[in-house]
């Protein structure tokens, strides 16, 4: 199999390779040498099974997400779409030092509603940054422009924000667990892109139009920042 | 005749693919089926050739791993074509029905296609065109497709790839 290490992360490895004829992404469990063998392997297999069953669950709610093309229970990998040409947000943040206003309102919204649609199905993402979403252009374009798609491309036309990398994911029906989710997101807006910490508002304002019962999560999300305002205080 | 490569596997596998229009004897195929190293397809709930690779990747994977579902590998790629867990039921859907005038034939092995292709009375037509013959509605009740998740693509291929990938994933003890 023709496989390119693209990312490196604690928890495994992604490449990209031909799967089924298509370019596609692999995704790769390793395995950890701290961990006892036999429950590293299972651990590894769980976190799996987790993965690919959350990604398909929140498909079916609408929320933009690579399609799954194999389970490898043996390898504990994942083989998936290839979301291309895409950028990560925080990359696209980083390299654009200005972004109208009107475009961040829309990936704010995009972002509010899908987060929303998430935990209206009890799943909880467990990872939600900026470089856990990414932007793919809606326009079907010529290939040879698809190719060479700079930062500044995404800029002017019209993109998706899709959701990856569910390996923390779990299932839970508390607000609790949802004002964590969301409360981790705003604190990596805050550290990552601090100039554009108001997006978060945007964000929540989306989330609670599309959120069942999102009322008992925002405020959760109010106590949920005090402890850490506290925990900063005190620490 | 087409051929594709599953990757997965070193040394990776081919799979060999024939698609028949005009059928005229379904039935006594289906009566000899034992006798041809293949599988018989109904296209009519194939989204693309990627959906009968992922069967035939499937299929070879459990084998692999002593895990088949069926008596035979070629039943075991009709199994994972469909969403349902209940063997009848994706025969019923994917397997070959004795009033189709329409079949798509996968084998691993391309000398079991040439017989085939002596076997049925049909016309060999280009298998590319399947995409188009897919029922859509059809597909999307069969595997459970709201219409809020076909915004994400123009087609079904991912959320139908998506939703057979996880059949039957459990945990091992
Ligand atoms: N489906 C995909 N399409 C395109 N790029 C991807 C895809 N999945 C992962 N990546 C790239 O690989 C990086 C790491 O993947 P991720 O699933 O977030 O794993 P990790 O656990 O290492 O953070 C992402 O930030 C992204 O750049
Ligand atoms: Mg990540």
């Amino acid at each position: 199999m023709d496989l390119t290490l693209i990312s490196q992360g604690a928890e495994g490895k992604i490449y990209t390779c031909t799967f089924l004829g298509k370019k596609s992404i692999k995704k790769e469990r390793i395995s950890r040498s701290y961990r006892q063998k036999s429950l590293d392997t299972k651990l590894r297999e769980r976190r799996l099974i987790q993965e690919s069953r959350n990604l398909v669950k929140i498909r079916k709610e609408g929320v933009p997400v690579p399609g799954l093309y194999f389970v490898d229970t043996i390898t504990c990998s994942l083989y998936m779409e290839f979301i291309t040409p895409s950028i990560s947000l925080k990359n696209f943040f980083i390299q654009n030092p200005s972004i109208p206003q009107s475009l961040l309102s829309d990936f704010a919204n995009q972002i509010g509603k899908s987060v929303a649609l998430m935990h209206n199905v009890q799943c909880i993402h467990g990872d939600l940054t900026t470089s856990n979403m990414l932007l793919k252009p809606q326009v079907s374009l010529a290939t040879e422009i698809l190719n060479d798609f700079s930062p500044a491309d995404y800029l002017v036309n019209p993109c998706m924000v899709y959701f990856i990398d569910f390996g923390l994911s779990y299932g839970s029906s508390t607000p609790e667990d949802m004002a964590v989710d969301l409360h981790v997101l705003e604190k990596a807006i805050s550290s990552a892109h601090p100039q554009l910490e108001k997006i978060f508002i945007e964000i929540l304002a989306a989330y609670k139009i599309h959120k069942r019962k999102a009322d008992s999560v925002l405020t959760k999300l109010e106590q949920v920042r005090m402890r850490g305002r506290k925990r900063l205080a005190f620490g | 005749m087409a051929h594709y490569t599953l990757e997965l596997f070193s040394p990776s596998y081919t799979v060999y693919l024939l698609y028949f229009t005009q059928v005229k004897n379904a039935k006594q195929i289906k009566e000899n089926l034992e006798k041809f190293d293949c599988a018989f397809i109904n296209p009519r709930l194939v989204v693309s050739v990627q959906q009968i690779l992922f069967a035939c990747n499937r299929a070879l994977f459990e084998k692999f791993n002593n895990a088949s579902k069926t008596q035979s590998l070629y039943s075991d790629v009709i199994y994972y074509m469909s969403p349902s867990s209940n063997i009848s039921e994706a025969m019923n859907h994917y397997g070959l029905q004795e009033s189709t005038e329409e079949v798509i034939v996968a084998s691993f092995n391309p000398e079991t296609l040439e017989t085939v292709k002596t076997a049925i009375d049909g016309v060999v037509s280009n298998i590319l065109q399947i995409a188009q013959k897919a029922q859509a509605k059809k597909m999307q009740e069969v595997f459970k497709l709201k219409d809020c998740e076909l915004w994400i693509d123009r087609n079904l291929v991912n959320s139908v790839l998506s939703v057979l990938s996880i059949k039957d994933i459990e945990e091992n003890d």
